[in-house]
């Protein structure tokens, strides 16, 4: 039997407009785990993205009625995540460390895999953290949100050209002190 | 197509698999026939997994439970009140902020004309003045679902930053 064809996100967005809850819920169960992905990645703490994803959710419930499908949806959504996310870190101001600290971080002989692997991905999450606010911003939607060039920039409303070079740098930074995980 | 066409964007796209069959292949054929591209694309590899240790999994998560909280408790707070008595509710409030106003505004020009009132009790009048400004402002404050472009607010630009 052939499966249902999948309802579109602008769709279910006409529904959410209508008062469809199980509409609303389908559109969480989509995109829950991106949004809180970038959330995390961005903030930094899982407790405040875990607050930060629910809200964005909400926001997207009371934007539906106005909601205009120009974009993708996800597009539309991970700038609603952003934004709610710089709010947070304006008021819980980051901290950073340097690039060369993360670098200095290095070695785990005679500790077991999981260790490692944890120290790894802890090293790799200082050093994007460490990057400029929207060198790191374009890495994470790039690497990690799965948005090209074109949709960093629809997303954050930079331009193409400011996007490409903040990606090249961010990544040339990157390569420098992440050179010996490569 | 000399391999200088093909810049790094090109190759972070062709590692994110975001190319189309064309670029693609010309970014393989410029891989294969130059040192230098190769040599590029290599790195930019390595770069490109080392960050794909960086995993978090967020699978496992169920918002919903909690968005659907949220959204009934707005909803709740929406309808608590039938549409004619919110329609009286914010002719009250609106009322209520003229009222506040001219409150604050009258202390103001009060304590203009009298300058020889002590220090302490002036210095109380323009701290409500601040207070009633705050509050305007949050009222005016706009944009309900606060899609304001604070990516690219307070601070320097995309472009700038680039720069520096």
């Amino acid at each position: 039997m052939a499966k249902p064809a999948r309802i579109s996100d602008a769709a279910l967005m006409k529904q959410v407009a209508g008062g469809d809850m199980p509409a609303l819920g389908e559109l969480v169960r989509r995109h829950q785990a991106k949004v809180l992905a970038l959330a995390i990645r961005t903030l930094g703490r899982e407790d405040l993205a875990e607050d930060v994803a629910q809200d964005v959710f909400v926001r997207v419930y009371k934007a539906a009625p106005k909601y205009t499908p120009d974009a993708r949806f996800t597009t539309w959504l991970y700038r609603i995540t952003l934004n709610r996310c710089m709010d947070v870190l304006r008021r819980n101001k980051r901290q950073t460390v340097s690039l060369d600290k993360v670098a200095d971080v290095a070695g785990a002989s005679g500790k077991t895999d999981d260790v490692v692997r944890s120290e790894t991905a802890g090293r790799v999450r200082k050093t994007v953290d460490a990057l400029p606010d929207r060198q790191r911003l374009a890495v994470i939607l790039h690497r990690y949100q799965d948005l090209s060039h074109h949709e960093i920039a629809e997303t954050t409303g930079w331009s193409r050209s400011a996007v490409e070079s903040l990606l090249v740098r961010a990544y040339a930074n990157l390569r420098k002190a992440l050179a010996d995980l490569g | 197509m000399d391999h200088r066409d093909i810049t790094d964007i090109d190759l972070l796209e062709y590692l994110a698999g975001r190319l189309p069959p064309d670029r693609r292949a010309a970014v393989e054929a410029r891989a294969a026939g130059s040192e230098s591209v190769r040599r590029r694309l290599d790195e930019l590899r390595g770069t490109w997994d080392a960050l794909g240790r960086w995993e978090v999994d967020a699978s496992d998560r169920d918002l919903l439970p909690g968005v659907l909280a949220r959204v009934e408790r707005e909803r709740t707070l929406v309808v608590r009140l039938p549409s004619r008595w919110r329609a009286v509710a914010r002719v009250a409030a609106m009322w209520l902020v003229a009222v506040a106003v001219g409150v604050g505004a009258g202390r103001y020009v009060v304590s203009q004309r009298r300058p020889t009132e002590q220090d302490g009790a002036t210095a109380a009048v323009e701290d409500e003045d601040v207070v009633q400004a705050l509050y305007l402002d949050a009222i005016g404050s706009g944009d309900a679902l606060g899609l304001v472009q604070s990516v690219t607010e307070n601070g320097t630009s995309a472009d700038e930053e680039v720069d520096q």
